[in-house]
């Protein structure tokens, strides 16, 4: 799938190689890399200790991001899997949402996250999709995940690990 | 002049549900996106299905709004592999599955 590094929700099992996804940081230091996620924009003591924030629709939470004034560095991810659903004009109306997004993201210092949002292995997104879906946002893929990488690394090298 | 052959690419898909709806899901999402003309210049075209797996076939000028449409097709499904060739495919996917 062209995919190095993936994020997931905690479970029982803890695997090698996976970023987990967390609502609240663990109350001891952890044995496996993670971040934290929330889709909370008004809740600022939420938002603040979050490494990323969930956008369902960028158009309705621009304002609301713009008041809270984001810190520097934080993640705003859209997910695909709900945009399934929508029909033609949704998904186009999504796709002029990342654009805006990107713009936001590059005046605010903010990274951009495009992620699947999978519940199921068929809800999965592969690398070349998400290249195409990139450079249909004029977005060049090589520059968006090297941004990506070293954005992850930025992160989890603040996390106090075993 | 020569009139020559359009390059043509081959996807290895996973999907959900039965291929004939698949496979219409997705041509119904790139005409939705990209417009009927696209849609007939993409020339997409159901080559193989087993179970849960399809191969398709498109032009390769339009395959960034295949695979755009791929991934925003209701029914689920994943792109596994893109190739030239149908054999060479057909390797490489069941490459991946044995390392899988």
């Amino acid at each position: 799938m062209g995919i190095s590094k993936i994020g997931t929700p905690l479970e029982d099992a803890i695997c090698e190689g996976i970023i987990y996804r967390l609502k609240s940081a663990p109350a001891g230091p952890v044995k496996y890399p993670y971040l934290i996620v929330s889709d909370n924009i008004e809740n600022s003591n939420m938002s603040d200790h979050a490494d990323i924030i969930t956008i369902s629709s960028f158009r309705r939470a621009k304002e609301r991001l713009r008041k809270r004034k984001i810190r520097n560095g934080i993640g705003l991810e859209m997910m695909i899997t709900p945009i399934r659903k929508l029909d033609g004009i949704g998904v186009a109306k999504w796709f002029e949402d990342i654009r805006d997004l990107r713009l936001f993201c590059h005046s605010t210092h903010c990274q951009l996250i495009l992620s699947s949002g999978a519940n199921s292995i068929y809800e999965m997104v592969s690398g070349r999709c998400f290249d195409a879906i990139l450079r249909n946002c004029d977005i060049e893929p090589d520059k968006h995940w090297h941004g990506m990488e070293k954005w992850i690394e930025e992160c989890l090298s603040k996390r106090v690990s075993v | 002049m020569l009139k020559r052959r359009p390059k043509r690419r081959y996807i290895s898909i996973l999907h959900a549900g039965q291929p004939s709806d698949a496979i219409n899901m997705m041509i119904k999402r790139h005409m939705e996106l990209f417009g009927c003309i696209s849609t007939e210049r993409a020339a997409i075209r159901l080559m193989q299905s087993e179970n849960n797996r399809m191969i398709i076939r498109c032009k390769l000028e339009q395959l960034d709004s295949v695979l755009i449409s791929i991934a925003f097709s209701e029914l689920p499904a994943i792109t596994m592999g893109i190739s030239g060739s149908i054999h060479r495919l057909q390797k490489s996917i069941s490459n991946s599955l044995v390392y899988c």
